[in-house]
């Protein structure tokens, strides 16, 4: 019975003679995750999943975690709790992940570890378009303007490519965006590589999921203090840890907290 | 009439008004679904700027208001996996709907290209296949060609018109200062980016604490390990020329070396790839003044201000072995040594002709010298330069035995010269940091000595009439030996303070200086008045703290020295002694606001005091040249100076533009004047006036540069303007002397696809020198070279040059051109180059410049290389 249904789908794949493809986005962010050191700048790649009505973008290594925290959970069935830290996780400077929905005009962004979700809805946002044009890695790109959290944007995107997508929470241009970057050059995304998703699973979109909270909290979180209670909450400066002393633990945390000062906005 | 009149009113109002329409409509899948993708956009007919555009709601409806003169649009409707529908629309208020079946929508190729210069932090990437094209073999061909970045004739590397502090390859400084051996010889395809690594402070530990406004620049190379390296042979004519060359190098982890033999008759002045050309080195020495300078001198034809290959005639051997290795902890250790045996010879001529009541009278004189120089140099230097502390010895021996020997023709006579300058130098230097507590606390140490037993033959005996009693002698020998020994020790502490650091020092410095002379005459020592013997010490004590105060876009550095100055002179010939103290405060304060990625601002201002003359300070008869008898008995003399400077600098590398602009004031006080006496008897002596005068000087430096990307084009241009004000005495009279000058130029430099490329330089100066009461003098200048690079055909490289010089000094002009022709073949994959070079085609033998005016006109011509053919290999190891 199973080869069946599966050959009917084959044939209905058939007969509709335009597969249509799902595509993959990849993103080179360069940013300044500390701006009182000027010259040190930190890479990290994204990848921009689309579909026809929802797309999803977050830091590839982020993804790699939620797929590694599920294989902990897996395998972790039978023990009452999770140690992760023992293991060697992907990491990241960027916790989030970012739904859009073109038809809704909504962008909504999901911070934080994969149990404890947050979750903040966009309206669209106010872009400028100027009659600038650039070919960026032999695509012909216009330009369009953006003032969002402080920060100028100029966005580089191609009609070509007809998809209201980008990376971030840069959506809703007449085409891809190739290349967004703040005036200051504290964070700029190139687009680097495309690529089919030939056997795509559907985006994967839970808003129950999703821990809804107001826009003060949201904005409490991105901040130092909401950080460093975020990073509390997790569990993960409760005890020491291969040797080092919970105070340590704690002390390198508010370091780090403290070097990566220059967080992109999330709110307008 | 009417539709005339309809016609003008609409053309009117097209211009004048602004029509609003607002386009709307549905947009939906031939199965009636929404699109999500969904777009639709107005475009510029004319330029196919989209104007404005909406995307779809969740009804698939769409809405756009649009305010614009223009009379029609091009509305597109685009949405993934679906086709394009374009449709020209009139500009009013309508509704348009569209149903449209689905088609794949092809994804391009993204090819990531980085930018022919980009920005990351501090540093600047440059990509060398951007700039480079088929002729260009070493490194420096091509950062020649990159915006920001110049390449001066003696190979010093210039960023935003400053020199270069660090030249690294792969962050390992191998060559310190002396980069040109790898700049020329490194060849261009081995390397992948050129780095400038603005506000680079290369001792580690300070990084944070010592901000700086110097760049660096750093050679990225393709792989991590690389071995390469250059190599050429050739021979031509006419006289038989030879020029042979081999320069190996590796790089790799933990381990540089560059060896390089280089050998010709060509005119290629490969000693200057020995030349010390960062600022840092060259700060370093006069920091530390070893007083090492030569008093006895031959008297030279003056050199053309042409290029040295032109008119160098030499026979040179260089040898050189340069090694850097890591060795435990973060040691590094580094041995430079170089071999230098050369050979040159200068010939010139001059006319004047004195126009006189009684009738011209005319000289002729020719000059012709020899020089010979043999050096060995030798550098060990160890070094440790890690976040937590800094440890650098520098041990460095020179051994040089150089000497010249020549004739000078004059309508009178024949005089023989011959100069022996051999020259021992011997030094250490060592300086430690390291952090004890919170701050970190510095030791330096330089012992230098120098020997320099120097002696000038000149052959008949000159001056008869001082030396020996008017009577002619055959041969005169006088010996003039200095000795130094100078050492600079100080103790400094670190100490950083919220925004501020602060850097206390307590120094001392101390200079040992014998100047032992004698002369022989016909194998008779002259007597005491002909002899010196001087004991001059010099001791500095001094105490500075340094003050830099550094927020995000802003330094500034504030250095307050306090010296105390001792003299004292003991002149054993004279049996006298004297001794001076001054006691000098020398502030200086440096502001560098970064005011965003583009701009930034300097702001400088400096007082200094100066000691003129002490290691020049002699009582007895020294024949310093054939034409010049002298003593030089001036006290110690205390120069006051300020200067102010003003510096903006633009750079964008986005659009690949820099440009800097810099203002420089400087004044100084002297105490007296000088004035060169001629005495009856031919000998020159000093007399000084005492009177306070002061120096006034001014230079301001335009410069931009842009790189064209499109027609892979880098443009430059700028103009140095310059004034400047003293008193002189002249027939007994103190007058004021003016100089102003003015030097524009421009640089252009082309790629036009694979077939042609193009380089062009302008340089002119016009100077003027005016003198209170009298006319100025003009002098101008003009200096153009044109290069065009052509390749006919794969492998084959075509190059014609062109040099030409005119010079116009009062009223007499010269024109020099020189063309020559370049033809190369390159075996395919092998990288060799089969090259024949013809210089001076038109087989001109001397450079002439002429000075004129109402009472005498001169003439100088000084012989240059005669037309030559060089047929040589290069290749790339």
């Amino acid at each position: 019975m199973y080869y069946i249904i599966a050959l009917l789908s084959l044939i209905t794949q058939a007969v509709k003679d335009n597969p249509l493809q799902k595509a993959s986005f990849y993103y080179t962010l360069t940013y300044l995750p500390d701006s009182t050191r000027t010259n040190t700048y930190a890479k990290e790649n994204f990848v921009l999943l689309h579909d026809d009505t929802i797309s999803y973008f977050s830091s590839i290594n982020y993804l790699k975690m939620g797929e590694a925290f599920q294989q902990f959970e897996k395998n972790a069935k039978n023990q009452t709790q999770i140690n992760t830290r023992g293991a060697k996780l992907p990491l990241t400077g960027f916790m989030f992940r970012i739904y859009h929905f073109p038809l809704r005009g909504v962008t909504i962004q999901a911070l934080d570890m994969i149990s404890h979700a947050y979750g903040i809805e966009y309206p669209s946002l106010h872009w400028q378009i100027i009659a600038e044009t650039q070919t960026i890695n032999d695509i012909f790109t216009q330009k369009a303007k953006l003032y969002f959290g402080g920060r100028n944007y100029e966005a580089w995107f191609s009609p070509s490519i007809p998809i209201p997508e980008g990376p971030y929470i840069f959506k809703g241009l007449p085409g891809l965006i190739i290349r967004i970057s703040d005036d200051k050059n504290n964070y700029s995304w190139e687009l680097t590589s495309i690529s089919e998703r030939e056997d795509a699973t559907p985006i994967h979109y839970n808003p129950k999921a999703l821990d809804w909270i107001k826009r003060k909290d949201m904005i409490y979180l991105n901040t130092y203090d909401g950080r460093r209670s975020r990073l509390a909450s997790s569990g993960v400066l409760d005890s020491e840890w291969q040797g080092i002393s919970k105070e340590e633990l704690i002390q390198r945390a508010e370091n780090n907290l403290r070097k990566n000062n220059n967080q992109i906005e999330i709110m307008e | 009439m009417i539709k005339l009149f309809n016609s003008i009113l609409l053309l009117i109002f097209n211009f004048t008004i602004q029509a609003q329409s607002l386009i709307t409509g549905k947009i939906t899948s031939v199965e009636g679904q929404v699109i999500g993708t969904a777009s639709v956009a107005i475009n510029d007919s004319s330029t196919g700027n989209i104007l404005a555009y909406a995307l779809c709601n969740a009804k698939g409806e769409y809405k756009i208001e649009i305010t614009s003169s223009l009379e029609q649009f091009v509305l597109q409707v685009r949405a993934f996996n679906y086709p394009t529908e374009i449709r020209t629309i009139p500009n009013q208020s309508a509704v348009y709907n569209f149903t449209l079946s689905p088609k794949p929508t092809e994804l391009p190729n993204v090819l990531v290209k980085p930018p022919p210069v980009y920005k990351r932090g501090d540093t600047l990437h440059y990509q060398v296949t951007e700039y480079a094209d088929q002729k260009d073999r070493s490194i420096a061909d091509v950062l020649r060609k990159m915006p920001g970045i110049e390449v001066q004739t003696d190979g010093r590397v210039l960023y935003q018109g400053k020199p270069i502090q660090k030249y690294y390859i792969e962050g390992m400084d191998l060559l310190e200062g002396k980069y040109n051996l790898a700049n020329q010889n490194l060849p261009h395809v081995s390397v992948s980016s050129v780095q400038i690594l603005e506000n680079h402070q290369p001792i580690r530990i300070l990084d944070s604490l010592v901000p700086t406004d110097r760049a660096s620049l750093n050679i990225k190379l393709k792989s991590n390990i690389t071995v390469t390296g250059s190599g050429r042979a050739g021979i031509g004519a006419a006289p038989i020329l030879w020029d042979a060359g081999i320069t190996p190098m590796l790089f790799k982890k933990g381990t540089q070396f560059i060896g390089s033999y280089q050998a010709n008759n060509t005119g290629n002045d490969v000693g200057k790839q020995l030349t010390t050309l960062t600022l840092e080195n060259l700060m370093a020495q006069m920091d530390n003044p070893t007083g090492a300078s030569q008093t006895l001198q031959m008297i030279d034809a003056a050199a053309p201000p042409v290029s040295t290959q032109r008119y160098l005639d030499n026979n040179v051997h260089l040898l050189t072995g340069n090694l850097l290795t890591k060795l435990k902890k973060d040691l590094e250790l580094r041995i430079n040594t170089s071999y230098l045996i050369d050979a040159q010879q200068r010939i010139g001529d001059a006319i004047t002709i004195y126009y006189t009541p009684q009738g011209d009278i005319a000289l002729t004189e020719t000059i012709q010298n020899r020089y010979f120089t043999n050096a060995l140099n030798t550098q060990i230097s160890l070094q440790q330069n890690t976040p937590k502390s800094y440890l650098k010895n520098m041990l460095t021996v020179n051994l040089h035995q150089n000497s010249g020997r020549g004739t000078v023709q004059n309508t009178l006579d024949t005089v023989g010269q011959h100069i022996a300058t051999p020259m021992q130098q011997i030094s250490n230097e060592l300086r430690w940091i390291t952090p004890i507590g919170k701050q970190l606390i510095s030791l330096y140490s330089l012992v230098h000595y120098d020997a320099m037993p120097h002696q000038l033959s000149i052959t008949p005996g000159a001056f008869p009439q001082i030396l020996n009693n008017n009577v002619a002698y055959s041969s005169l020998q006088q010996q003039f030996t200095q000795r130094h020994l100078n050492t600079h020790h100080y103790a400094e502490l670190t100490k950083g303070w919220r925004k501020w650091t602060v850097t206390p020092r307590m120094g001392l410095h101390t200079t040992a200086q014998h100047t032992k002379s004698t002369a022989t005459i016909d194998k008779t020592q002259m007597p005491a008045n002909a002899q010196n013997d001087i004991q001059a010490n010099y001791t500095k004590p001094y105490v500075k703290a340094t003050l830099v105060y550094k927020i995000p876009k802003l330094d500034i550095n504030i250095v307050m020295p306090l010296n105390t100055h001792f003299f004292t002179l003991s002149d054993a010939k004279r049996e006298n002694a004297t001794q001076n103290r001054f006691v000098t405060f020398d502030p200086n304060v440096y502001a560098n606001y970064t005011l965003n990625g583009y701009w930034r601002f300097t702001l400088a201002g400096a007082r200094q005091n100066s000691f003129s003359n002490f290691n020049q300070i002699f009582s007895g008869l020294v024949t310093d040249s054939y034409r010049s008898i002298r003593i030089n008995n001036l006290p110690v003399a205390q120069s006051q100076a300020a200067i102010a400077s003003v510096g903006a600098y633009f750079r964008n590398p986005i659009k690949s533009v820099f440009s800097h602009i810099n203002y420089q004031w400087l004044r100084q006080k002297n105490p007296f004047l000088t004035t060169n006496l001629i005495n009856p008897d031919g000998s020159r002596s000093f007399e000084f006036l005492a009177f306070e005068n002061s120096i006034s000087n001014y230079t301001l430096q335009i410069k931009g540069s842009k790189y064209l990307s499109k027609i892979k084009t880098t443009l430059s241009a700028g103009a140095d303007l310059g004034h400047s004000q003293s008193k002189q005495v002249l027939d007994g009279q103190i007058t004021r002397s003016t100089n102003r000058f003015i030097k524009p130029h421009t640089k252009v430099s082309t790629r036009f696809g694979t077939v042609a490329a193009f380089d062009y330089t302008l340089n002119y100066t016009l100077a003027t020198n005016a003198l209170q009461g009298n006319d100025p003098n003009r002098f101008n200048q003009l200096t153009q070279s044109l290069q065009i690079h052509l390749y006919p055909a794969k492998n084959h490289y075509l190059g014609l040059m062109a040099e030409h010089f005119y010079n116009k000094a009062f009223r007499q002009s010269t024109h020099n051109v020189y063309p020559d022709i370049t033809y190369r073949y390159t075996l395919p994959k092998k990288r060799i180059d089969f090259q024949i070079t013809l210089m001076n085609l038109l087989n001109e033998q001397q450079y002439l410049s002429a000075q004129f005016t109402d009472f005498f006109f001169y003439q100088s011509a000084f012989t240059i290389r005669p037309r030559q053919v060089l047929a040589s290999v290069k290749f790339q190891l």
